[in-house]
């Protein structure tokens, strides 16, 4: 009986060792290198799950197991405060990308009173969903949220929409070659220092995947083409909900 | 409590919450699609996680339920992609429920191979491949159709029925995939359930062909019939080792 007892507590010893066991950085790269050899690892960090480490590949969270034989690629939820743990942790890496870029590289459509939320978006001349979002550009502002544009001319550099978002940008009065180009009337061709291959590389690192993508002041991605009623409503939920601390 | 009993304590705690953990791990799998059903739940290859199927795709849960994952699971150290084992596994066992009658087989005399093809009539992939069948067959490999109309292609499920419905089926498939409609037909049929097969194993686009280890087959191999031919020779040549386990790896070394 003896016995039996100290063999079982060699194993629950065991067990808490390893379960305390801190990830060795070394390991959970090598795990994804042997899975994808080209991967460029940027971060390891904690999960939130036991036993796992978490590392940012380009735009993509992996979750490790510390000893590097499990990798788990997807979205992790926490189910009991339905958090996207994964979204979260990326929308928190985006927003400080977004966040460094300058104001005066960005198309800005300012509301004439307070700017009660920031709203960053990667548009595409050519695109049904952004004209008909920048149709609504004075709705949005009335409600108080600013909008900063970026393009991500979706056909990509040394296209002719790509040229058309640097004849935007070039323009004299940018704002309004803007918003003229979204009502389908084709930019003078011009062309000078500009941002926009800059733009459309910020785009690929935030994971941009479809025009238009509008991303909120915490980094998180909230569309697609939302009515202004519908902005206002997302931006004001993540308002509140970011100042209750979660 | 003396300190040297703490780590008993854990361990017992700890399995109790294993032991208990199977209801809050499908549960919180539950959630992630309150109407559908949880499908081959079990305990997870993955430790200290269980599993489910639930609308197509592999879904994990922590033993108590917090922790969900949708996604792949990868163990390094069998170059082994657990959740895609996971969904052959499911994909087999649901195609076993779909009876020879309820599938339409282009076949020759003794196949070598049979590979199940989700196939919509409207979708241009779909008649390259079946111009190519007799070429499949002639390598001995057969061909079982279902029938897996695109919601893209609003015509295709009625289309469906009737070619089911000709008189002669094969004939009709083959003719509505050269572009001639057949004539308009209502009979008891298998479409809705051979759509409802492919929802559960996850497919999305056709044509989604499946190996007899149910693994899908990419879609460059399938459609050239010599590199089909290796591939699922390749196949049964893996799965022939004795000590492995049927569902194998599509990674190009072997454990």
């Amino acid at each position: 009986m003896k016995s039996r007892l100290s063999a079982l507590l060699a194993i629950a010893v065991a067990a808490t060792f390893a379960h305390a066991a801190h990830a060795d950085e070394d390991t959970v790269r090598a795990a994804i290198k042997k899975l994808v050899p080209t991967a460029k690892v940027d971060k390891v960090e904690p999960s939130p799950i036991a036993g796992y480490s978490q590392a940012i590949v380009g735009n993509q969270l992996v979750y490790v197991s510390n000893d590097g034989r499990y990798v788990l690629q997807g979205a992790l939820y926490d189910a009991d405060a339905k958090i996207d743990l994964t979204a979260a942790r990326m929308s928190r890496e985006h927003v400080a990308k977004l966040d460094a870029y300058p104001v005066e590289k960005r198309f800005v459509f300012k509301p004439k009173g307070a700017v009660k939320h920031r709203i960053t978006v990667f548009t595409d001349i050519d695109c049904g969903y952004c004209r008909k979002m920048h149709e609504h550009v004075a709705e949005y502002n009335e409600r108080g949220i600013e909008v900063d544009y970026l393009f991500f001319p979706r056909s990509g550099p040394g296209t002719h929409s790509f040229d058309k978002a640097i004849s935007v940008w070039c323009a004299k009065e940018r704002n309004v070659a803007f918003t003229n180009a979204k009502a389908g009337q084709d930019p003078a061709p011009l062309k000078c220092d500009n941002p926009i291959l800059e733009q459309y590389q910020l785009g690929m690192t935030v994971g941009v995947d479809g025009t238009p993508s509008v991303y909120a002041p915490d980094g998180s991605k909230i569309g697609g083409y939302l009515t202004p009623d519908q902005m206002q409503a997302t931006l004001d939920r993540l308002a509140a909900g970011s100042k209750s601390g979660s | 409590m003396p300190r040297i009993l703490l780590p008993f304590v854990l361990l017992l705690a700890g399995s109790a919450a294993w032991a208990a953990g199977g209801d809050a791990a499908r549960a919180a799998i539950q959630k992630v699609a309150p109407l559908q059903k949880v499908e081959a739940f079990r305990a997870s290859a993955l430790p200290g996680y269980y599993e489910g199927i639930i609308g197509g795709q592999v879904v994990y849960a922590s033993a108590d339920g917090r922790y969900l994952l949708r996604g792949q699971v990868e163990d390094t150290l069998h170059d082994e992609n657990l959740s895609e084992s996971s969904m052959a596994a499911r994909r087999l066992e649901v195609l076993a429920g779909i009876d020879d009658a309820d599938r339409l087989r282009f076949a020759p005399s003794s196949p070598r191979h049979r590979i199940v093809v989700f196939t919509d009539v409207d979708c241009p992939y779909c008649r390259r491949l079946h111009a190519q069948v007799a070429e499949y067959n002639a390598l001995g490999i057969a061909i079982d159709y279902l029938f897996f109309p695109l919601s893209a292609h609003p015509d295709a499920a009625r289309k469906s029925i009737d070619v089911w419905c000709a008189d002669d089926r094969a004939a009709a498939y083959t003719a509505i995939m050269r572009g001639h409609a057949p004539a308009r037909r209502e009979c008891a049929n298998p479409v809705a359930e051979s759509l409802k097969a492919g929802a559960e194993v996850g497919v999305a686009a056709t044509p989604t062909a499946i190996a007899a280890d149910g693994r899908v087959i990419a879609s460059t191999v399938l459609m050239n019939p010599q590199r089909l031919l290796a591939e699922l020779d390749r196949r049964v040549a893996i799965a022939g080792v004795p000590d492995r386990e049927p569902f194998l790896p599509t990674a190009e070394d072997p454990r």
